[in-house]
C-alpha cells in the first residue's frame, strides 16, 4: 500500500506501473502488430480517475508493444485477437484479469494489486482541512506524535514490517500499538517494548503518547511509562497513571475526539478539529470548529474518513503547510488497517 | 521456516541502558494536550445483552458436534463466548494472535510449533498450560489432519506434528472448533479462557435461554457488558417482532424477515455472502454417471431465482465455489442461464426420479432444494427433494445429490477453497472417494491464477455445482453498539455495548 500526499502537486497515479506491467504480459500473447480488441471495464471500487488513468497506461503500453488497439465492435469477426480485461477486487485488494482471445486459443490472466490509501482534502470557504495519509499498517494503533527531531538519530534501526507502509516523504513518527499485553512504540524503523501489567488490558483500549522535554511518555490504560534519550537504550519506567485527565464529554456536535489547536486563523481562541458522534462500526469525519459565545461554529466541512477516528492529537505541522496540525489515527474498515493522517489547516481559502 | 508475531512483524524490543528520566510531574500537562478518547463515542461498560437465535444447540462441549450445519455453527459461535483459540483472524482474514503469541513451522510444514501468551488463566482462576491447550486440541486435529497427526505441550509452546505437510494448519486452527479448555473435576464441565463464563445452561426447555456472565479475568480485556442471555430455538418472526419492540438486542433473521424488519425500523446487518449453496452428486450412484446428465442439471437450474425469490435478495446466484468478494473471479464462472445440454444424448438416463437430499433442519435449503426440483421438472428431468432425516431412516432411497451449506467462515482465498473442497470430499460427503481436489488447492500456491486454475478444475466434471452465495442476517436493537461482525459473519458479542443508562437496562 502506498499514500499519496494531498498537500498538492501533480503524482503518477498509483496503478500505473502495475497496469503498465500487466500490458507486457497481455502483449506478450500476440505476435507483434496483432489487431487487438480490448476491452476495459471496472467492477472494482477504483475511483473513475484511477481507471482513466489505467486504461491511458495499459493501452499505451500495448501500442509500444507494437500491438494494434481497437475498440471491441460489435460486428467484430469471431476470429479476431481480443483482450477482455476486468479491474476486480477481492477481500485483500484488487484483482485485475484478462480474458485473451486468439482464433480457437484462449487464455486467463490473474494479478493481484494492492490498494492505495488516499484522502481527498476538503475545501471550504472559510478553512481549509487537508489530510494526508503518513502511516498504515495491520496493527491496533492507540496513539501517533512525531519523532523529536533531535531524537530521530539517537534511535537504533531494526526491520521494519513487511505489511507497513510509511507513505514517501512522509514525517517520522512514533505509534503506540497494543497487541493487548504490551504496548510497543513503534515506527517503520525502531520498536521500543513496554510490559504492561496484564490487570491492566482493557477491550476499549486508550493511549496517548507525547514528548515532555527529553522524555517519551506513552499511556496506556491508566498505565504511563516514561522512555528517555536516547530511546534504544532507555529502560521504560512505568506506574500507575494517577493524575487527572477527564476526556472532553461527547456532545451532540462532536464525539468523544477533539484536540484544541492554537490560534492561526485569526480568532484570539482558536480553532477545535473534532470527531462525529458514531461508534466503531461507522466511518467517521473530522472538522473544524470556532468556539463562539461558548458555543462551537463549524467553519469547514466534514472531511470523511474510511472508519472511525481512535484517536485526534495535536501536534506541529510535518509535511503539509506550516502550522498547527493534528494526528488522526483511523480504523479503516474497509482494509481493517490502522491509517495515520497528519490533519492540517489553512486559513483564507 | 517461518515466524510470525502477532503483527506480522519482526519484533526488537530495547531495554536495558540508562534508567529513563521520570517526569511524572509532567504528565498532568502531556494528558490534557495529547490525550484524546479512544472511539468516536466511548463504550458504555454494564447491562444485559439479550440475543435470540433460530437454532437449538443441544449442548456447548465443543467434543460434541450437532448433525445440522446451522445448528454446528451456532454452537461454534456460543462456543467462543466461553473458548478462545490458538489462533484467531484479524480483519484481513490472516491469522492473528490469540491464546498463542507466536508460531513457526518446521521440517517443510509437517512440524509446527505455538507459544502460548503468558499469565493466561482459565475462568476458574487456574493458568493455562501448553500440556492443557494440547489435551483440548488433540481430538478435533485428530479428526482434522487425520489420526496420525500429535499434538503435544510443553512448556510454553504447543507442538503438532504430521507424516503430511500442514500449509494452512494456522487458518485452520484461528476457526472451527480448535477451542482451548480443560476438563473440570467432575469430567464434564469445561473451563475456558473466553470473554465470558457460562452461568446457567437451560439444554431441555422449549424456550432454551442460556445465561453467560463477564469473565473479570479475560485475558483479552472483560467484555463490556455484565451479562449475556442467549434464547435458541426461536423463530425468526418472533426474532423480529422482539426487536421491533425492544425485548432482544440482537438477533439472527432469515431473509424472509428482512425486508419485513427494515420496514418496520429495526436496523439491520448483513455479512458478505458466505454461505455457499452447493449440489455434490454422488459418484458411486449409477444415475448420476454421465458428466452430460449432471451438465444438463446445472444448466437446467434457475439460480437467479433462488437467490432473489427463494433467499429473498440475501444471496447471490453462484456459478462459482467462492463468491466474488473472496476469489475477485467468481463473474468468469457464469451464473446465469446456460445452453441446455440435449437430453437425448445422455447415454445413461435415470431409471427412476432422482433422489435430492436436503438438511432437514434447514428451512432455507429445503426452499432452495424445493426450487431446484421445479427447475429440474421443467427440463424434463425428474427428481425428488428428500430431507435427510428420511432418508437414514430408511423410509426413503439413497440420495443420488445432496444439497449442501457450507459456511465460508473466512475470507483468505486459498483457505477458503481448501475450506470448501475439503467439506465436500469429507469421509461422509458423497465426493469422498474422488480424486481430492481439497490436496490440489493445499499444494497450490497463493498467487490468484493457481487458485482460479483449481477452482476450475474442482468445477469442471459437473459433480459439484454452485448454486447461490448467501449472507447471514441480523437485527439489532436500537440500544445496541458496536456491532463489530466481520464480513464473513464472525459476531463478538464481547465488543457489543449497550447506550442505556445503567438503571434502564433490564435485567
Amino acid at each position: 500500500m502506498g499514500a499519496r500526499a494531498a498537500a498538492g502537486g501533480v503524482e503518477a497515479n498509483p496503478y500505473e506501473a502495475a497496469a503498465r506491467d500487466f500490458a507486457r504480459r497481455v502483449a506478450a500473447s500476440f505476435p507483434a502488430g496483432t489487431r487487438v480488441a480490448v476491452d476495459l471495464r471496472n467492477r472494482s471500487t477504483l475511483a473513475a480517475g484511477d481507471v482513466a488513468s489505467i486504461r491511458a497506461a495499459f493501452l499505451g503500453e500495448l501500442a509500444e508493444r507494437g500491438l494494434l488497439v481497437a475498440t471491441p465492435a460489435a460486428d467484430s469477426a469471431d476470429g479476431e485477437a481480443s483482450a477482455a480485461i476486468t479491474l476486480s477486487e477481492n477481500s485483500e485488494g484488487f484483482l485485475w484479469i484478462a480474458e485473451i482471445r486468439q482464433g480457437d486459443r484462449s487464455a486467463v490472466m490473474l494479478i493481484a494489486v494492492p490498494r492505495a490509501g488516499t484522502v481527498p482534502p476538503a475545501e471550504v470557504s472559510g478553512i481549509t482541512l487537508r489530510s494526508a495519509l503518513v502511516w498504515s499498517g495491520p496493527e491496533r494503533v492507540l496513539a501517533a506524535t512525531p519523532i523529536a527531531a533531535t531524537f530521530s538519530s539517537t534511535v537504533p534501526a531494526a526491520s521494519p514490517s513487511a505489511s507497513t507502509t510509511v507513505a514517501a516523504g512522509a514525517p517520522n513518527i512514533l505509534l503506540l500499538v497494543s497487541d493487548g499485553v504490551t504496548a510497543k512504540v513503534t515506527d517503520a524503523q525502531h520498536t521500543f517494548k513496554i510490559e504492561l501489567p496484564p490487570s491492566n488490558v482493557a477491550r476499549d483500549a486508550q493511549g496517548a503518547l507525547t514528548w515532555s522535554g527529553n522524555t517519551l511518555i506513552a499511556i496506556v490504560n491508566g498505565e504511563a511509562c516514561a522512555l528517555a534519550a536516547p530511546l534504544g537504550a532507555s529502560q521504560p519506567q512505568c506506574r500507575a497513571d494517577e493524575s487527572p485527565h477527564p476526556s472532553p464529554a461527547p456532545t451532540a456536535q462532536f464525539g468523544s475526539q477533539r484536540a484544541d489547536l492554537p490560534p492561526s486563523c485569526g480568532e484570539a481562541s482558536g480553532e477545535i478539529v473534532a470527531a462525529g458522534t458514531g461508534d466503531y462500526t461507522q466511518p467517521d469525519s473530522i472538522r473544524a470548529y470556532e468556539m463562539r459565545d461558548g458555543a462551537a461554529s463549524p467553519v469547514s466541512p466534514a472531511l470523511e474518513f474510511p472508519g472511525p477516528v481512535l484517536s485526534l492529537q495535536v501536534v506541529m505541522a510535518l509535511q503539509a503547510e506550516p502550522g498547527p496540525a493534528a494526528l488522526a489515527v483511523v480504523h479503516n474498515l474497509a482494509t481493517g488497517d490502522a491509517e495515520v493522517y497528519e490533519i492540517s489547516l489553512v486559513c483564507g481559502r | 521456516m517461518r515466524f510470525r508475531s502477532s503483527a506480522g512483524a519482526s519484533w526488537r524490543a530495547f531495554f536495558g541502558g540508562a534508567p529513563a528520566l521520570l517526569v511524572f510531574t509532567a504528565l498532568a500537562f502531556a494528558f490534557s494536550v495529547a490525550f484524546t478518547a479512544a472511539a468516536s463515542t466511548r463504550p458504555h461498560i454494564g447491562g444485559t445483552l439479550r440475543v435470540e437465535l433460530r437454532e437449538r444447540v443441544p449442548t456447548l462441549d465443543p467434543r460434541v458436534r450437532p448433525g445440522e450445519a446451522e445448528a454446528a455453527r451456532a454452537q461454534e459461535m456460543l462456543d467462543a463466548l466461553v473458548f478462545d483459540r490458538l489462533l484467531r483472524f484479524d480483519d484481513h482474514g490472516q491469522p492473528a494472535s490469540a491464546l498463542a503469541v507466536a508460531w513457526q513451522s518446521e521440517n517443510e510444514g509437517k512440524r509446527w510449533r505455538f507459544q502460548l501468551r503468558t499469565d493466561v488463566q482459565l475462568s476458574d482462576g487456574t493458568p493455562l498450560t501448553a500440556e492443557i491447550a494440547a489435551a483440548a486440541l488433540a481430538p478435533e486435529v485428530a479428526v482434522e489432519l487425520g489420526g496420525d497427526a500429535q499434538v503435544s505441550g510443553a512448556g510454553q509452546w504447543v507442538t503438532i506434528e504430521s507424516q503430511e505437510a500442514m500449509p494452512d494448519l494456522p487458518q485452520q486452527l484461528a476457526a472451527g472448533r480448535n477451542f482451548i479448555f480443560r476438563v473440570a473435576a467432575d469430567g464434564k464441565s469445561l473451563v475456558g479462557t473466553g470473554p465470558f463464563v457460562l452461568a446457567y445452561w437451560d439444554s431441555g426447555a422449549t424456550a432454551q435461554q442460556d445465561v453467560f456472565t463477564a469473565n473479570e479475568h479475560c485475558w483479552a480485556g472483560r467484555p463490556f457488558v455484565d451479562r449475556l442471555t442467549i434464547s435458541l430455538g426461536v423463530e425468526s418472526q418472533r426474532i423480529e417482532a422482539d426487536l421491533e419492540f425492544g425485548m432482544t438486542d440482537a438477533g439472527e433473521l432469515a431473509p424472509s424477515e428482512m425486508r419485513r424488519a427494515a420496514e418496520r425500523g429495526v436496523r439491520t446487518w448483513s455479512s458478505q455472502p458466505v454461505d455457499l449453496f452447493v449440489l455434490a452428486f454422488d459418484q458411486r450412484r449409477p444415475a448420476v454417471q454421465d458428466a452430460r446428465l449432471r451438465q444438463a442439471i446445472a444448466a437446467a437450474i434457475d439460480r437467479t431465482a433462488i437467490a432473489n425469490v427463494v433467499l429473498q435478495r440475501q444471496a447471490t446466484p453462484a456459478g462459482a465455489l467462492l463468491p466474488e468478494w473472496i476469489s475477485g473471479y467468481a463473474f468468469l464462472f457464469p451464473a446465469g442461464p446456460q445452453p441446455l445440454p440435449r437430453l437425448s444424448d445422455v447415454a445413461v438416463k435415470p431409471a427412476a426420479p432422482l433422489v435430492l437430499v436436503y438438511d432437514s433442519q434447514d428451512a432455507e435449503a429445503r426452499a432452495v432444494a424445493e426450487r431446484v426440483i421445479v427447475d429440474l421438472r421443467a427440463a424434463g428431468i425428474f427428481a425428488s427433494a428428500v430431507p435427510d432425516g428420511n432418508s437414514s431412516s430408511g423410509g426413503a432411497p439413497a440420495a443420488d445429490v445432496r444439497l449442501e451449506r457450507i459456511a465460508i467462515a473466512q475470507p483468505n482465498a486459498h483457505a477458503a477453497l481448501a475450506l470448501v473442497l475439503g467439506t465436500l470430499t469429507a469421509p461422509a460427503s458423497p465426493l469422498a472417494t474422488a480424486p481430492s481436489t481439497a490436496t490440489e488447492v493445499g499444494s497450490a500456491s497463493d498467487d490468484p491464477e493457481s487458485l482460479y486454475a483449481a477452482e476450475r478444475a474442482a468445477l469442471a466434471d459437473f459433480r459439484i455445482v454452485p448454486l447461490a452465495h448467501a449472507a447471514e442476517n441480523w437485527g439489532l436493537g436500537a440500544t445496541l453498539r458496536d456491532w463489530l461482525a466481520s464480513p464473513w459473519g464472525e459476531v463478538h458479542l464481547e465488543d457489543v455495548w449497550l447506550d442505556l443508562p445503567p438503571a434502564a437496562n433490564p435485567q
